[in-house]
């Protein structure tokens, strides 16, 4: 099929389920070109993995670009900032799709198109399912000069309330080429779970044609069904299965969906297990911000203490152990011969007297280092202290602003955390791989949410449900 | 690639210059010797140098004040589609409107696409290459990789390095490999084979001496495994590129006239061009009889990949090229301006006539304009007189005659050349008004232009006859009648009275010096250019004389000399 791709003139697209070898093609396909392509994603994350693909496979690097819609856009309209009439650095949420709308134009003036024509051959868009009607409009706009082949599935198009994705059935299918479609699980196969692979397609069928998934029927090797009820408090046992994966090295994901109920069940899933998982953050950081901006307000020394109390609880397990009975309540503690933790206590002392980002950074530390602390909120942990180290080093910057500056290099860097044991949600974990994945409460999820997170794990998937036959 | 305007700043005999280039192939630069013609072609060589190791010293500052930056400032368009990617400089595009001579930061839909580059060098002279916008002022480095793909190539006095295949040259850029070096390497091997062919012959002495050697170093025990040979060393005899001439059979083409030499370069820098050149071509004419300096400029014309940029000062050159080719490079006070020979102003003057008949006027400093072949013929004789009195000749002090072939193309004519900003002074009649009128005359004074105007609006001819003394006057009427005039009825017709037919016996009156001044204007006694040459012959021992001195030709004579001399 990469040959096809190559060649290909017009405007077309493949479907490509998960874990089916897409970037392998799009690698392919390039190196049978012999000009310059350009390869546009959605996240930092899809830019690598496709830039480690061609390294992989030895592509020249001459022939080809990638980038993200959003950075690649940003780029050609700060380079013309009249004429695209946009002049922002950093763009933040709405902002991004009035500079799609913005570059969408600049790429109709004729010396964008000479630009275009002289850069490029052609264009390839991977994850076409996550692609706004806004940035469908820009591709379409690129698609005019160049050959253009999408690369997507639907059946991954999850998206949160508000970011509604490009309706295939109204902007692509009719316009453009069907190219083919992926048939052999690669991600599977490659990984030794063929069997896996195998179950996975046919669920896959059947889900895209509305179908169910009977869990009570025999399962291959590689998916078990959990069927307990993980809010029933009462029952201590639910969360057992969890302390099996502990026991290598391999990385595992839990997945909820997407809602937002299920979001901060995440983390109170984390606080349960005591940080063994541990929760990831959205990209945005929106808890961070709101705390941060809290912490900027607060007028006085003791109310920023307790703001201070207040997010270390939202990172670490147990925090009052540590603490004193002063500190908690916001005030300067004497230190006693009973004080547990003098360093903790001085530390909040410290920053009673000067609230400066490197004594909030020695609190912090200080509470890490207990033996009764767990950290399991740790990519928002290590987000926070990132942004304190910036701060404590860029002295004319504001907390907010150091935040700010994190939060720009984070698309870049990706989460900061290297714990392999993680809980997410579907939206946070698609277009990530991983060996193991666990569906949490998967008689709550959409097809689409269901088929996104049972293709996360390459090896083994565990599914909690309490019905049996998904979806619902 | 084409260049479309030209900022210099501090450089060389430049304080300042801004040139907006039309869209054409030939630029010739004339003007006065130290006018910077040649500094001009310089900065865009600078611009466009392809190596980075281009050394500048503090002679290269504007009066060496290396405190005051050079910075050359060269907008260039007709880009490859390679300079327009956003791997090279498509971050950087603006737009060029050559109707109107504007820039646009960023490309208008209707402009050209073009970059700026700019070479600047402080104090460290330190070359810094870089493409400018407005919007990124700091701008990004221009390679000497891609300063090489603009294919500059300069035709200087020193271009004997341009035969050779030294990098940068047009030899080597039409040279089919990757590495020269690499492939010198090889010739200095094969160099080092053939000498150990001649060895008998060529290395015998040294050989005795190696021998001698290793008799040394075997009594004193150093190992020897073969024998001791005298040989070249590759490391210190490699060839460089530089040494590898073009020749032709054993003579190597140095040695060729300087004339040759240039042309020749001239063929190869267009011919390393399935590409487009630039090629700056300094004093032209160098070593060149008129016929080759015609052909050449033929295939220059003929041209049409590459835009060429010449310096000349000769008649010949000029001849060959029309006035839309032609720029005159001029200094005034802290600014160069290049001026365009046409426009507006010199619509409708034959300025292509003058180009072909006189192109000495557009090499010269002072040009005097004059109303027919009478005046010119005139003017010649006074030089002639002149030169016995001691003054200079026109060509020393670099005046020309510029002949306007009647009084209507005069004011045009002068208010060009002035436009074009030679000194100029209009020998005028003053009688024929509707063609010159003395308002005329004024706005000619404006513009500081010397205007010689004989009074109470009268020809040269019937001002000479009324202020020349009575025998030269006479005089002139018998060279008239010499050289075939009828004299006798010319005046007759001018007078209400009757003449003796035997011009000696003429008795001065004033009706009669008026009908005489009538008779030859009107009969074109003098009307020739060597007409009038032979006339001052005649009548110049009077110039001397006081009363003549006195008379306004007298005194308008003096006005022109002085004029010549010290203006």
């Amino acid at each position: 099929m990469h040959l096809e791709l190559a060649k290909f003139e017009g405007k077309g697209y493949v479907i490509a389920p998960a874990g089916y070898g897409k970037t392998h093609l799009i690698a392919n396909a390039v190196e049978a070109t012999t000009q310059r392509q350009l390869i546009l994603t959605h996240t930092y994350a899809g830019v690598h993995s496709i830039q480690k693909k061609m390294q992989d496979l030895a592509v020249p690097s001459s022939r080809y670009r990638i980038d993200t819609i959003a950075s690649w856009s940003l780029r050609m309209c700060l380079n013309y900032p009249i004429t695209s009439n946009w002049d922002k650095e950093f763009p933040s949420g709405n902002e991004w799709k009035q500079l799609y709308v913005a570059c969408t134009s600049l790429l109709n003036k004729p010396f964008m198109k000479r630009i275009v024509l002289s850069s490029y051959a052609g264009v390839y868009v991977d994850e076409y399912q996550d692609c706004s009607t806004q940035q469908h409009f820009l591709v379409e706009a690129l698609a005019n000069l160049l050959p253009c082949r999408l690369l997507g599935d639907p059946m991954q198009a999850i998206f949160d309330f508000a970011d509604q994705p490009v309706d295939w059935e109204q902007y692509i299918y009719p316009h453009y080429h069907n190219l083919g479609e992926l048939r052999i699980p690669w991600r599977w196969n490659l990984a030794g779970s063929k069997e896996l692979g195998d179950w996975l397609d046919g669920v896959s069928m059947s889900l895209r044609a509305g179908g169910k998934i009977d869990l009570n029927a025999p399962l291959p090797k590689g998916v078990e069904r959990i069927a307990v009820d993980l809010d029933d408090f009462a029952n201590p046992k639910r969360l057992n299965f969890f302390y099996r994966f502990l026991k290598n090295e391999e990385a595992v994901i839990a997945i909820y969906s997407g809602d937002q109920k299920s979001k901060n069940k995440t983390h109170k899933l984390a606080q349960l297990l005591r940080g063994k998982f541990s929760s990831i953050e959205e990209v945005e950081g929106k808890d961070l911000l709101s705390i941060i901006k809290q912490l900027e307000k607060e007028p006085s020394p003791g109310k920023r203490l307790l703001c201070v109390i207040k997010l270390a609880k939202k990172c670490f397990n147990s925090v009052d152990k540590v603490l004193t009975a002063a500190t908690k309540r916001g005030q300067r503690g004497n230190l006693t011969k009973t004080t547990r933790y003098p360093d903790v206590l001085e530390a909040t002392n410290n920053y009673l007297n000067e609230s400066t980002s490197s004594n909030l950074l020695r609190i912090l530390d200080a509470i890490n280092r207990k033996p009764e602390t767990s950290a399991y909120r740790r990519d928002m942990l290590n987000r926070m202290l990132k942004i304190l180290r910036l701060h404590a080093e860029n002295p004319d910057l504001s907390l907010m602003e150091s935040a700010q500056r994190f939060q720009r290099d984070l698309r870049h860097a990706g989460r900061p955390i290297r714990h392999n044991k993680l809980i997410g949600t579907t939206l946070l974990v698609k277009g990530l791989e991983y060996p193991h994945a666990i569906i949490l409460d998967a008689d709550a999820m959409s097809p689409k949410e269901l088929y996104v997170a049972l293709t996360r794990g390459a090896k083994s998937i565990t599914i909690v449900s309490q019905k049996g036959v998904i979806p619902i | 690639m084409r260049i479309r305007k030209i900022e210099i700043q501090n450089f060389r005999g430049i304080k300042k210059l801004s040139w907006n280039l039309p869209n054409q192939n030939i630029f010739c630069l004339i003007g006065k010797g130290d006018s910077a013609k040649t500094t001009i072609l310089e900065a865009i060589r600078c611009a466009f140098h392809p190596q980075w190791n281009l050394a500048f010293n503090d002679s290269d500052f504007y009066f060496c004040k290396t405190n005051d930056p050079i910075m050359v400032e060269i907008l260039f368009g007709d880009l490859p589609d390679e300079f327009c990617s956003d791997q090279k400089y498509g971050a950087h595009l603006r737009g060029w409107d050559i109707t109107n001579f504007r820039l646009h930061d960023e490309p208008d839909d209707d402009d050209e696409l073009v970059l700026s580059v700019r070479i600047t060098v402080a104090r460290d002279l330190e070359p810094k290459w870089k493409i400018v916008t407005d919007r990124n002022p700091e701008g990004v480095e221009f390679k000497a990789v891609d300063r090489t793909k603009v294919n500059v190539g300069l035709i200087g006095s020193y271009s004997e390095k341009q035969l050779t295949w030294a990098a940068g040259t047009a030899l080597a850029r039409i040279t089919d490999s990757n590495n020269l070096s690499e492939s010198l390497v090889d010739a200095t091997r094969a160099a080092r084979d053939s000498l150990d062919g001649q060895r008998a012959g060529a290395l015998k002495s040294f050989d005795a001496a190696a021998a001698k050697s290793e008799g040394v170093a075997k009594k004193l025990g150093v190992p020897v495994k073969d024998s001791f040979k005298a040989h070249l060393d590759l490391s210190s005899i490699s060839i460089r590129v530089g040494g590898l001439t073009l020749h032709d059979g054993d003579i190597p083409l140095r040695q060729l006239g300087l004339g040759s030499r240039r042309i020749l370069l001239c063929g190869i820098q267009k011919e390393s061009l399935d590409k487009k050149h630039i090629t700056l071509f300094d004093e032209l004419e160098l070593g060149l009889e008129p016929h080759r300096i015609a052909r050449l400029i033929k295939h220059i014309k003929d041209d049409s990949t590459g835009q060429y940029f010449l310096t000349t000062h000769s008649p010949s050159v000029l001849r060959e090229l029309t006035v839309d080719q032609l720029y005159v490079v001029h200094k005034i006070a802290d600014e160069v301006k290049v001026i365009a020979t046409t426009g507006e102003k010199l619509d409708g003057l034959n300025i292509q006539g003058q180009l072909r008949s006189s192109p000495e006027a557009f090499l010269s400093t002072k040009v005097v304009v004059c109303e027919g072949a009478t005046e010119v013929g005139f003017l010649r004789g006074l030089e002639n007189y002149w030169m016995k009195s001691d003054y200079s000749p026109y060509s020393y002090i670099g005046a020309v005659l510029l002949d306007a072939n009647g009084a209507s193309k005069l004011k045009g004519l002068a208010a060009g050349f002035k436009a074009l900003h030679y000194d100029v002074c209009a020998v005028a009649d003053g009688d024929a008004i509707k063609q010159f009128s003395p308002e005329d005359a004024d706005v000619l004074a404006k513009r500081d232009i010397k205007v010689i105007m004989w009074s109470e609006q009268l020809a040269l001819e019937q001002r000479a006859m009324l202020d020349l003394p009575w025998a030269s006057v006479l005089k002139s009427v018998e060279l008239a009648r010499k050289s075939g005039m009828s004299v006798h009825a010319n005046v007759r017709s001018k007078l209400q009275m009757g003449l003796d037919r035997d011009v000696l016996k003429w008795r001065e009156s004033d009706d009669l010096r008026k009908a005489i001044g009538d008779a030859a204007k009107s009969s074109a006694w003098f009307k020739s250019i060597s007409g009038g040459e032979r006339w001052v012959e005649i009548i110049e021992p009077a110039f001397n004389e006081v009363v003549f001195q006195k008379s306004d030709m007298g005194i308008k004579l003096n006005q022109l000399r002085s004029w010549l001399d010290h203006e």
